[in-house]
Order: structure tokens, then sequence, then C-alpha cells
């Protein structure tokens, strides 16, 4: 009887942790208001944001600052032909967007999740939500992360996103570490907003659409998980390699209504016992802290019990031990978690 | 009549032009056609320029070096592959530009006569090498 119980506790934690812990249903991330923004305002704000003109390298297109604007509690950043055209450095262009970012290399683990209206309809359209930092001096390093992405072909077909992890080599500042993966069937990207996120462990990282996984890349040789601090982007590129000539690209926008940035507290040195959630866990700072060790319950000494309501994930680097006693009440819409990660510090 | 006769003959002279095999002159070179692609096919020894972004937004991180890279055909049609840094892409030639094949991929360029070569390719958003060279 015991092992039959035993083994439904366990076919039900296993179904729990497939489910995606985002922040509307684990408790346990907490929104960092530094870097969380919902572009209330009539500008961006300076002191999270940089704006600058500047050329990228691909050719087609000089970003301007004129070109990101905040309006109605969403941020814009337009791209567009431009007339005339200008010539800088001998190469002449011939469109115009806008990028910002986070003033410092400042995302690190955790979930990142924009709402967005993304351009489409123009192979020209080349818009992204994504992280980066690097360096080619020695020790060399260099990590991209597009989160949300697309190129030619998916802004033709309006229902496909991007998700792409560069990596390099260690000791290199080439990205020859590349995984890839388009998804289809979403719907139309432009029409109403959508959310889409990142949840970076230090072990994997996993993509989101509208809540939903539509991709995970746990930590490997080949498609490594990056471990350094990034900037975090949001852009649109003109895509500059077709040989044929396009029809005529009209003005489109890259609408962003809100960037929340999820922490996770750590408190990876030390093992935790917890007799009563609400007491020793959910409340006690560091409250729902990424611990060393988790056991839950003792015969006869406590009777911890979870609801799914209180939306819970136990999270320890070595281990969780689920002890006699421990009570998993199944009333109430939630889900209860249990993870062992690697401490994301 | 005569009319007739002297189509059938023209008829039967311009066929006779397209035979080949045992009608052929053994010692009469055979037409050997030859595929456009050739003229672009060989090494060539570039100067590689590597653009990334730096943690200035106005400033980019350059580094150069020189390489190979190696175009050969492709089985199909006007298609072309190129071998550069341990990767294989394949471009589909339109004059002397070539683009992406398939569609879509990030990188094309295009040839100068038919011994220059100017080839980018972008490994994400922040870093694209440009191939600049000549056949060897």
């Amino acid at each position: 009887m015991l092992k039959i119980h035993l083994i439904m506790l366990l076919a039900f934690l296993l179904v729990q942790v497939a489910k995606a812990q985002i922040p509307t249903e684990d408790l346990g991330w907490i929104k960092d208001t530094t870097y969380s923004d919902d572009f209330s305002g009539t500008s961006l704000k300076t002191y999270k944001w940089t704006v600058a003109d500047s050329v990228p390298d691909h050719g087609l297109e000089m970003m301007f600052k004129r070109n990101v604007t905040v309006s109605g509690g969403t941020v814009k950043i337009k791209v567009d032909t431009l007339d005339p055209n200008r010539t800088y450095g001998g190469t002449t262009y011939k469109y115009q967007s806008g990028t910002f970012r986070l003033n410092a290399a400042s995302a690190k683990f955790g979930y990142l999740e924009m709402s967005a209206k993304l351009p489409v309809g123009h192979r020209a359209y080349w818009p992204a939500f994504w992280v980066w930092n690097g360096t080619c001096t020695i020790p060399k390093w260099y990590d991209e992360v597009d989160i949300a992405e697309y190129g030619p072909d998916e802004s033709i077909n309006k229902h496909q996103l991007t998700t792409n992890t560069h990596m390099s080599n260690p000791s290199s500042c080439n990205l020859d570490l590349n995984y890839s993966k388009v998804t289809s069937g979403l719907p139309r990207l432009d029409s109403t907003f959508h959310k889409y996120a990142l949840q970076w462990d230090a072990d994997g990282l996993t993509f989101y659409f509208d809540d939903v996984v539509i991709d995970h890349q746990p930590n490997s040789a080949l498609v490594p998980t990056p471990q350094h601090f990034l900037y975090l982007v949001f852009d649109i590129y003109v895509y500059p390699w077709d040989a044929t000539p396009w029809p005529h690209m009209p003005p489109a926008y890259f609408e962003i209504d809100y960037f929340n940035y999820y922490k996770l507290n750590i408190d990876c040195t030390n093992a935790l016992t917890i007799s009563d959630p609400s007491t020793n866990y959910y409340t006690t700072p560091p409250a729902r802290a990424v611990k060393q060790s988790i056991t839950t319950g003792t015969v006869g000494a406590s009777s911890p019990t979870f609801n799914l309501s209180d939306k819970c994930t136990l999270r320890a680097t070595d281990y969780i031990l689920l002890d006699a006693g421990t009570t998993i009440n199944g009333t109430g819409s939630g889900q209860f978690s249990v993870v062992v990660t690697p401490c994301p510090n | 009549m005569k009319k007739i006769i002297i189509l059938s003959i023209l008829g039967f002279i311009v066929c006779s032009a397209f035979t080949t095999g045992i009608l052929q002159d053994k010692k009469t070179p055979a037409l050997i056609l030859t595929d456009y692609r050739d003229a672009y096919t060989g090494v060539y020894f570039c100067n590689v320029t590597c653009n990334r972004l730096s943690g200035d937004v106005q400033e980019r991180d350059i580094t150069s070096d020189t390489i190979s890279i190696n175009i050969t055909k492709d089985a199909v049609d006007s298609i072309l592959k190129i071998n550069f840094s341990k990767q294989i892409v394949k471009i589909k030639l339109l004059s002397k530009a070539f683009e992406p094949y398939p569609k879509g991929g990030y990188y094309g360029g295009r040839f100068f006569a038919q011994d220059s070569i100017n080839f980018s390719f972008s490994q994400g958003r922040s870093t694209s090498c440009n191939y600049a060279g000549k056949k060897v």
C-alpha cells in the first residue's frame, strides 16, 4: 500500500515537473523592478535603457534614436526606408531603424519576458528580442541567445518564430556553436500582443511563446548555456542577402507593451527542513529560495501541507526529500513542482 | 513536287547535323559543353574581417585574418557550395551576385570579374564576417 502511494506521488510529481514553472504559476519568481518596465510615460527611462544612433554591420540600415518612441504605454521601434539615402563609411544606406538595450550587461539567469507585436509581411523585416555579450581579448568568449527572432522566410510566413543559441568555443570569440529552432503554426505575430520569454537556468534554456514551452536546450558541449552577464536588446535589422530586388518595403513597427525580468531568491549554501511551508518557506527570508537541500516532513515530527494554489516549486542544488508526513493537497488550481538545479548565481 | 523534294533534302541535312556517334568523323573533336559555374569554382585566398558588437553601442570589435575558401559545384543546377571555416553553405548565382540557397540564410555576396569574391556571413545578430579575396 505504501508503495502504491509512493508511485502515485512520484507520478504526480513527474507530471507537475513537466509543466512550465512560469512566473504566473510559480510564486518563487520575484519581479526585478530595476530592469522590468511597463514603458509608461513619453520617453525611455534613461536610467534603465540606452538608445543611440548607430550603424550595424549588415549593410542596409542605419539606427536612429528618433525611430524608438514611447507613447500610450508601449515602446515602438520603427523600420522604414531612408529617404534620401545616406552614405557613411563608403556604404550607402537605404533603410532606417532603431535599437535599444539595458544600460549594462545585467541579464544573467532568470525569466526574461516581453509582450509585443512583431512586424511581419516583408522579407526585409528582421526583428529580435535577444541577449549577447563577449570579448575577443583574452580570456575570449562570446554568447548570444535570440529569445524571439525571425528572418525573411518567417516574416513572409507570418506564423513562425526562430529561437537561437550562438556560442563560442572556450577561449574563442567566434560563434561556432549554433543551434536554431523554427516554431511554426503560431498566431499572427503582428496583430495582437503575444508573450515571448526565456527561462535561463544555469543548466539550460527554455523558450516560451504565450506561456507555452516551444523549445528547451539543456546545457551541453555543443549548445552550452551562457554563464555570463549579457546585454538585453530590442531591435529591427533589415535583411540584406536577397540578390533580387524587393518590392517597396512599407514602414513597420516592433511594439513592446512590457518587459519583465524575474529572478529567484538564492540561498544555495543552506539546507532547509520544512515543517510548515507558510512559516518557514513561503515567507521567511529568503522566501522560496534555491537551497542546498530541502527536506519536508519527518515521521512523527511534522506534517507539512502544500496546496496547489500555493504555486510552489521546491528548488535545491543537491537533493529534495519529501519525507513521511508530507501532504500535497490537490484542491484548488495551481501546481507543485520540485527542481534540482545548479545554483543560479 | 520539286519544292517537296528540296525541303526533304534540306530537312535531311539539318537533321544530320544533329546526329553524333557512328556517323561522326572520329578525327573531329567533340563539342564540349561547359558549365558556367566552372568559372567560379576553385580556391580563393581571402582577407577576413569580422565585426562584433562591443560593450559600447557605437563601437564594434573588429578582428582580421586570412583564410582560404573553396568553391565547388553542387549537384543542383546554378548552385555552388562555399566551404569555409569548417562550414559549407550553398549559394545561388544570379549573374555575378549570389544569395543563400535555399533563400533565407544569413549570407550572400558577389563575384567580381571571374577571379574575385566578396562574401559576407552572419553568425548570429552580434557577429558578421566579410571574406574578400582572389582565386589562387
